[in-house]
Order: structure tokens, then C-alpha cells, then sequence
């Protein structure tokens, strides 16, 4: 009856052969990725075959590595089976010159505020989102905050002396 | 979806009410009888500028600079406070002890300059637990408020605690129930 | 272990404010005569109606200030009120992000003349420990502050010492304050007309 992660991994391995990749299992979750092309076609097969059903997305949300050149911004689907409660992680790695990958506001309608969150701290485009603009930082901000590159520090501050802390 | 996401969905109680429960009269009676058993309970409010409430002996209050017992300063400027702290609240400069200021400071270097922002800080104590040389403490002394911003940069001379050797008195009164407490009582 | 309870060293006030404990005037049997401002100030001091602004675990605090055991309406301040035309006193408790800024400038505009602002805690009077791209470093940057409450959170002590700063200030001013060359100045300075 339960769910277990070789079942998903075999049901997976099944349907897209060598085109989902990385599995791992840390903490018992399981975790995976594929090309961002092809990224609605698996949340699509997760939500829709009749054992797997993973109906419910719990976060979406951005990780920028930049070392990882070429692929330096992920974005990752936290999936959840509300019915057998297992919980699966679902990565995709886009470039950060260019980072267009297909929403998922399709498959989810609470994938439209994460979407937009998503491209707030990092930028990535999700093409054919019907809303893509800031969510939580100010309108007038030119920049992603949370990629790398630029700095945490407000750069208002004027009450700190930068010379005791060394930068 | 016609079939529901979970499998733990409960109905709700939406049956009317029946004649005694829309009198309301068991419910209101219970209510004043709440309200009044409160006129003869202690009362719970605490006159604040009169009197006050003692604050645990651990609790985080203002800063004090310590001395030792000869009423020299230990604090030696070597600025692991400032790093520990995670509002980057605390600035010093240090310098050189000279000849005869034996009696002022208890190491060869020392804070010149010693200043907490009390508006950035947040009281959690790293700097307490960073020191080496027992130099920073906070007290249960809570921050006043103040009307402007350079009220709240609190200098080296508003941090150091009284001499114990030239103001024994103010030693004493700044001290407060440690002494008791070290003892045991 | 240590070494001193206390800091006894008390740090000055950074304003002239010495406020009398009863309004100078002449005393009678059945009468007592002073002068429109103190009067206007006594009655003023003692029935602020505070709207707090809570954001955060400062907000917990003052709501503890509210309750029975510190009692907030011993100083005439028990109608809380959460509209600000009513309200005299805007109490900012909380960190206030940038794109909350705005709100707060809007509360303060909506609030009628004379109105006055305490910043409770550290991120509202300076960012805190939040000193990053989404916080506002100290609310004095969109409106203008009177009283700043340090603390993370401030005790309801240290809560109610603000708002007896804030009375003596509202006892002491001036009827013509608000409408000196001075006041439209600072409010110019933050664009408030």
C-alpha cells in the first residue's frame, strides 16, 4: 500500500528512461532532476498517474550556485501525496544569463505567488506565467537580491563603522 | 475533484439551536458569574514608576564595563565582542597604556574609545559570552528611552561600573543582590 | 557569574524637557487659574489614544503592556484605537520592511495634527539586526520620530517609560509648535506638506 521511493524512482525510470537523473534520498525524501525543457511533462506524470499522485505543491522555490556554470540558478518543486503522505523534491537547473522555464501555474494555481516570489529573488522568467512581476520586494528594485553577486547589507546604513568588521 | 484530498475531513454541527440555548440565559448568567468572582481575586497590576518588579538574574538589560577589584579596567580592546555581535552594534579604538596609568588600566592596551549602539543592539548576550577578559556584562538594568538617535551611543564612561576603590558607595548600589546570591542565601 | 545587577549611571535626556508636576497658576478656594497651554497640555498628556502599528514580537510586548499586570490605561491610555483619525499616538513596534514603509507614512498622514510617533524596539527605531536589502533602517527615514524605545524586544517597563516620554513632551509643547516655521520644516524634509 505505502508509497515507497523505489516505487517512484521505477515508475520515473519507466516513463523517461535516462532523461531524469540525480537521484538521491536524504532523510528519507527522495530527490531528483531532469532537463528544464522538460520539466511540465514530469510534474505532469507525477500529478496524473493513478499510484503517484503528488497533487499538492508545497514550495517552489530558487537556489543560485555560482560556481555551477551554465547552470547556475535551480529551481525546485517540493511535491507532496496528501493521500499516502510522502513528500518528493523535484530540481531543474537553468542558466543564469538566460533563465526561461515553463510555469507550472497550469498543473497548480498556487504556483502563480511561488512563481512570482521565485522570480523576485532570483529572476528566473517562467514563461507563460499569466502574472510575472514582484511580489515581496519593493516595485523599484532593479536587482535580484538573492543571487549572489549583489550584496545582503543595506546599503543605506550609515550608523556602522566598516572598519571594525573588515570589509 | 469529487473525491476529497485527505481522508480526515470532519462535518459540521449545523443543527439549530433548541429553546433553552436561544434563551441565552444559562450562558449570560455563567459569564457574570466569571466577571464578578474577578472583583474579589488579588489585584494583578503592578504600579510601574512606583514600584517595580525584580528582573531574573540572567536577564539582559544595558551593558557594563568591568572593573577589577583594584578599580582598574579590563577591557583590552581586542574587538571579539564587535565580531560576535550579529547587529554590529559595538565600536572601540584601542591604545597604548603610558607610564603611570598603571592604576587605570589593568593590561598594557586599552578601550580609548568604547560605544554600544543601544538602538541596534539586541540584548542577546554574545558579547557576554565572546569576552575573554570578563570586561563586558549586561545588566538588569533595562534601556531608557530617549528622544533622538545619539542618545542611545552609550560612551565608555556610561558603561564602566563605579570605582570600588574611590566610589564604594556607588559600587555597592550598582552591585545589588549579587553579593547575596554569590553567597548563597 | 556577574559582577554588578546594575548600570546606575543614568544617560541625560538629549532634549530640554523638565516638565512640572502641576501647572503653574494661581490657587483659590474652588478655582485655580493657569495658562490655556498647560492646561491644554495636561488634558492632552493624559488621554493619549495610541494606534499601535504591530508588526512583531515588540507588538506582543506592548499587548502586554495593555494587559492587567502593567495596565497602559493608568496613563490615560487604555482606547487603543485602530483608525488612525482618531489616534494621537503612532506607536510603530516591529520591523518595518521598505515596502512597508509607505503604509506607515500613509498611517502617520492619516492621523490629525497633533500627532506624535514612538519607535518601539530595535528595528523599528534603527533596522536592528536586519540590516539587509528588505528593511528600513529606523522609520525616522518616512516619518518623524519623538521617542525611540530600545530594546529586542523592550520590556513593558521599558515600554511605559516611552510613553511617560512622550507625555512629558506632549505636557511641555507649545500650542504654536505645529504651526512654526520649524515643524513645517521638518515635516517638508520627509515631503509631508
Amino acid at each position: 500500500m505505502a508509497l515507497s521511493n523505489e516505487q517512484i524512482k521505477e515508475k520515473l525510470v519507466e516513463k523517461f528512461g535516462d532523461q531524469v537523473i540525480g537521484f538521491e534520498e536524504q532523510y528519507g525524501m527522495l530527490s531528483f532532476q531532469s532537463a528544464k525543457e522538460l520539466n511540465l511533462k514530469v510534474l505532469n506524470f507525477l500529478v496524473e498517474e493513478a499510484t503517484l499522485q503528488f497533487r499538492f505543491l508545497t514550495d517552489l522555490c530558487g537556489v543560485h550556485y555560482p560556481d555551477n556554470k551554465g547552470q547556475e540558478i535551480a529551481v525546485v518543486y517540493h511535491l507532496h501525496n496528501m493521500r499516502e503522505n510522502v513528500r518528493i523534491r523535484y530540481k531543474v537547473f537553468t542558466d543564469s544569463a538566460q533563465p526561461d522555464v515553463y510555469t507550472a501555474t497550469g498543473l497548480f494555481a498556487g504556483a502563480n505567488w511561488m512563481e512570482r516570489e521565485t522570480y523576485d529573488f532570483y529572476g528566473v522568467n517562467f514563461v507563460g506565467h499569466p502574472n510575472l512581476k514582484r511580489i515581496l520586494n519593493v516595485e523599484e528594485m532593479d536587482y535580484f537580491p538573492m543571487r549572489k553577486e549583489y550584496p545582503l547589507e543595506d546599503q543605506s546604513r550609515i550608523d556602522k563603522d566598516d572598519e571594525m568588521f573588515g570589509r | 475533484m469529487s473525491e476529497p484530498l485527505t481522508n480526515r475531513s470532519k462535518p459540521v454541527d449545523r443543527r439549530p439551536m433548541n429553546w433553552v440555548e436561544r434563551l441565552y440565559l444559562v450562558n449570560i448568567f455563567k459569564g457574570m458569574a466569571i466577571t464578578l468572582r474577578h472583583f474579589f481575586k488579588k489585584k494583578a497590576t503592578i504600579k510601574y514608576p512606583e514600584e517595580t518588579r525584580p528582573f531574573s538574574k540572567v536577564f539582559r538589560g544595558l551593558h557594563i564595563l568591568n572593573r577589577d577589584e583594584e578599580g582598574r579596567e579590563r577591557c583590552t580592546a581586542c574587538g571579539l565582542c564587535a565580531v560576535a555581535c550579529p547587529a554590529e552594534a559595538i565600536t572601540m579604538e584601542a591604545a597604548e597604556r603610558q607610564e603611570g596609568e598603571e592604576k587605570l588600566y589593568r593590561e598594557e592596551k586599552y578601550a580609548a574609545k568604547y560605544e554600544i549602539n543601544m538602538l541596534r543592539c539586541i540584548f542577546c548576550g554574545y558579547c557576554e559570552e565572546a569576552c575573554p577578559k570578563d570586561a563586558i556584562y549586561l545588566s538588569q538594568t533595562f534601556t531608557p528611552a530617549n528622544y533622538q538617535r545619539k542618545g542611545f551611543i552609550y560612551k565608555k564612561e556610561d558603561l564602566l561600573i563605579p570605582d570600588p576603590v574611590t566610589d564604594p558607595e556607588g559600587y555597592q548600589k550598582a552591585l545589588g543582590t549579587i553579593n547575596r546570591e554569590k553567597e548563597g542565601v | 557569574m556577574r559582577p554588578v545587577s546594575y548600570n546606575i549611571k543614568k544617560k541625560p535626556l538629549e532634549a530640554d524637557i523638565s516638565m512640572a508636576e502641576m501647572p503653574e497658576g494661581h490657587q483659590g478656594q474652588g478655582f485655580f487659574a493657569t495658562t490655556l497651554d498647560n492646561v491644554i497640555g495636561l488634558a492632552r498628556k493624559n488621554s493619549l489614544w495610541p494606534l499601535p502599528f504591530a508588526t512583531s514580537c515588540c507588538g506582543i510586548e506592548f499587548m502586554a503592556t495593555m494587559a492587567a499586570t502593567y495596565d497602559i490605561a493608568r496613563f490615560g491610555s487604555e482606547r487603543v484605537g485602530f483608525s488612525p483619525r482618531q489616534c494621537d499616538l503612532l506607536m510603530v513596534m516591529g520591523t518595518i520592511a521598505k515596502k512597508m514603509g509607505p503604509v506607515v507614512k500613509q498611517v502617520y498622514l492619516q492621523m490629525a495634527e497633533p500627532r506624535w510617533v514612538i519607535a518601539v524596539g530595535a528595528c523599528a527605531s534603527s533596522g536592528g539586526i536586519f540590516d539587509t536589502y528588505s528593511v528600513l533602517q529606523g522609520i525616522d527615514q518616512v516619518v518623524p520620530v519623538d521617542v525611540y524605545v530600545p530594546g529586542c524586544p523592550p520590556r513593558p517597563e521599558a515600554i511605559l517609560d516611552g510613553l511617560m516620554r512622550i507625555q512629558d513632551l506632549v505636557g511641555k509643547e507649545s500650542l504654536r509648535r505645529r504651526n512654526s516655521e520649524q515643524y513645517k520644516a521638518l515635516l517638508e524634509s520627509y515631503g509631508i506638506q
